[in-house]
């Protein structure tokens, strides 16, 4: 616990970087060696020096020294001082260069266990032990490429700070109710090695509602590191039953297929991808079309989102744009579609913060199959409402309340829906409470949303939990 | 569609009602002006979150001087002295008569410590300052933000600048991959001089075990005033268990 206490502390008052490591001195004979340990086997240079000392052989004593420790691998280690003595003697002070700190960053988990693999805090920096460290930490923890950059601290000590590649073999779980569907489990897994990272994810009410939703998608990128342009491609398949706005009875099946290809870059917390896509539907009980291809033209997405880059969530911003034009087959007339997520969050007080978020959605198409349903899980403010909108713009402001230090808030907020359901333009303005529970690996949201001018018993009770293996 | 536009209108007003921004010249009279401060005294309380939940606090006394002499004279959780010369860091138990010692490894910077850091380690001379532009630091009001980048290094500096009080708000450290690596953020400020000094300091920072937290709160401060230079000094009496150890 004093190491402990110490380390915050020192970090608080004086500086991030720490060290706690008993000092071992020695001396032999007509050189005296301050701060030096035993790792490395210097009594051969030392022995041979046994008349009274030049400058000159102080020199070569500390250049011999040098080069016995970097042949071993302490390539940190110098010589800090060398002083002779009037009675021919020396005192040698060394640095050996301890591991303060190790770094880990790229990683979504296992931080402790990777940085203690890298290397171990508190022993003499040695490069060839950090490189054999680096292809056992590969190796044990499926990651692809990790990048150690070796600096000196304050106090002359080495600090790793390692950036990690991981060859993700990731699976992860949600559940969530939506107010149309019903409860829908969604598993997804993704794998990364050797420069492609591919996933898959499938969704399923499995028909427990008059109307349902099954989705699956597959993916493929090359290598999508920061800095690099990747291909990328993916297809997505859904099957659902959904009804109409003017007759709720009326269920139709609607199946489609959406390809997509082309080209994305990252450069760390934004992300541009552009696709050349496609969607080929078939409907079945649908009013006016039995199948076709609703859409093919091109898609882009422009992504942000600093998440992993941040050390607050209350600090956090992220946003997505996706933009679609082409053509609709069925309609024979243009397509375009836009969809818009947000969330900023911002700091108010110590504890309290604002979250500002939204979803909008437009499509220019006619056809309600290609429409949303106004009270999804965007906007989940009514039960048994299944009006359908060709454009729809939310727009949610919380104010946040951190419960327990970084991973329990709860959120009061207020929603106002814009949509043009049943051909009229329509505003909702929604109250609601939510609490989330948020940590490294396992997410949980509580909510209870509903329309002001409504009963408050007739909104939604909505909850999400998710979590990554 | 009313209340929308009536919050907008709020939004707006609050928005031009102040300056948006801070200068370099008045970014760099903030730094000067911290630089300006010789020594300080003080009470402090620090508050440290373990991640079981609980909370520990420290409080007692704390001075400092320029070239980055500190003294800390704790009296809870139990009585400690903490002196920080050109000798090196002495971290002493008084009851248990334990003192934990480390020799100074490297040259002091110059700035006082007890700003916290707010001053770059580096001199004015050796930091490149970009205007990053304007954030918000909570819903009305904007800070001016700048970079600061050592040119010794690649870490990069973030510092969160009130453009009408003319007051760091926050400052970030990055790593050259652009994670943050410690966030600090200073409240409660209190005008003694013509400075503004922050009364509390809130610490996050990214370590191999995780994200430290800490609260530091301080009250009763002077600045400028005169500490003797024997606050500073530490003299290892023989009933002392030393114990060394290597931190800087």
């Amino acid at each position: 616990m004093f190491i402990r206490n110490f380390f915050i502390l020192f970090l608080i008052l004086v500086s991030p970087s720490v060290l706690c490591r008993v000092e071992a001195a020695e001396g032999s004979g007509l050189i005296r060696i301050h701060r030096g340990s035993p790792v490395v086997d210097l009594n051969d240079i030392l022995k041979s020096n046994s008349n009274i000392l030049s400058e000159s052989d102080v020199k070569r004593i500390c250049a011999e020294i040098t080069g016995r420790y970097h042949e071993r691998g302490y390539t940190a280690f110098y010589v800090k001082k060398a002083v002779l003595n009037k009675d021919g003697t020396v005192d040698l002070f060394f640095n050996e260069a301890v591991v303060t700190e190790i770094i880990v960053t790229g990683i979504s988990g296992r931080i402790d266990d990777v940085a203690a693999s890298i290397f171990s805090r508190g022993e003499l920096f040695n490069e060839s032990v950090l490189n054999e460290n680096i292809s056992e930490t590969k190796k044990k923890f499926n990651i692809r490429q990790i990048n150690v950059s070796i600096r000196r601290g304050d106090g002359e000590q080495i600090v790793l700070r390692a950036h990690a590649v991981e060859k993700i073999n990731e699976i992860g779980t949600e559940i969530f109710n939506s107010p149309v569907y019903g409860v829908l489990p969604e598993m997804t897994y993704r794998i990364n090695y050797g420069g492609f990272l591919a996933g898959a994810s499938f969704s399923s009410s499995f028909n427990q509602e008059e109307r349902s939703c099954s989705r699956g998608s597959i993916y493929f990128n090359t290598d999508s590191i920061p800095g690099n342009l990747y291909f990328t491609l993916s297809a997505d398949v859904t099957d659902k039953k959904d009804s109409l706005a003017e007759n709720e009875k009326l269920i139709y099946s609607h199946k489609s297929l959406t390809a997509k290809g082309g080209f994305g870059y990252n450069s760390g917390p934004a992300w541009i991808k552009f696709f050349i896509t496609g969607t080929a539907d078939e409907l079945k009980d649908y009013p006016s079309a039995e199948e076709g291809f609703s859409f093919s033209g091109f898609q882009l997405k422009l992504n942000y989102d600093n998440s992993l880059y941040k050390i607050d969530y209350d600090d956090i911003t992220a946003g997505e744009i996706d933009f679609s034009s082409g053509w609709n087959f069925i309609e024979d007339r243009p397509s375009s579609k836009i969809v818009l997520n947000y969330l900023f969050n911002i700091p108010l007080y110590s504890g309290f913060f604002f979250s500002l978020n939204g979803n909008s959605f437009y499509t220019s198409d006619k056809e309600m199959f290609s429409h949303v349903y106004v009270y999804d899980r965007f906007f989940p403010c009514r039960d048994d409402d299944f009006s359908i909108a060709s454009w729809r713009i939310v727009t949610g402001a919380d104010i946040a309340y951190e419960l327990i230090k970084r991973t329990v808030y709860i959120l009061p907020g207020f929603k106002l829906g814009m949509h043009n359901a049943d051909d009229e333009n329509n505003n909702v303005y929604a109250a609601s409470m939510k609490v989330l529970f948020n940590t490294e690996k396992v997410r949980i949201e509580l909510s209870y949303l509903y329309d002001v001018n409504l009963n408050f018993r007739d909104g939604f009770f909505m909850y999400s939990a998710s979590a990554v293996y | 569609m009313k209340k929308s536009f009536i919050f907008l209108f709020i939004f707006i007003i609050n928005a031009v009602s102040q300056p948006l921004f801070a200068d370099i010249q008045d970014f760099k009279k903030i730094i000067e002006d911290y630089l300006s401060v010789n020594s300080i005294k003080s009470s402090i309380t620090q508050y440290i979150y373990l991640d079981d939940g609980s909370t520990e606090v420290f409080s007692g006394n704390y001075f400092a001087a320029s070239k980055g002499f500190i003294r800390i004279d704790y009296i809870r959780p139990e009585s400690q002295t903490i002196v920080v010369n050109d000798t090196g860091l002495f971290w002493y138990y008084n009851d248990r008569k334990l003192l934990f010692f480390s020799e100074k490894k490297s040259e002091n910077t110059g700035s006082i410590p007890a700003l916290m850091n707010v001053i770059p380690a580096d001199s004015m001379k050796d930091i490149e300052i970009v205007d990053e532009g304007i954030k918000f630091y909570s819903l009305f009001k904007t800070a001016q933000v700048y970079s600061v980048t050592s040119k010794k290094n690649k870490t990069k500096m973030i510092l969160w600048i009130d453009p009408v009080l003319k007051i760091i708000k926050k400052k970030y450290i990055l790593d050259d991959t652009g994670h943050e690596m410690m966030k600090e953020e200073y409240t409660d400020y209190t005008e003694i001089e013509g400075i503004f000094i922050p009364s509390k300091i809130e610490l996050k920072a990214r370590t191999s075990s995780g994200i430290v937290h800490t609260v530091t709160e301080y009250s009763n401060i002077v600045i400028n005033s005169r500490i003797e230079k024997d606050l500073f000094k530490f003299k290892i009496t023989p009933e002392m268990k030393v114990r060394m150890l290597n931190v800087h």
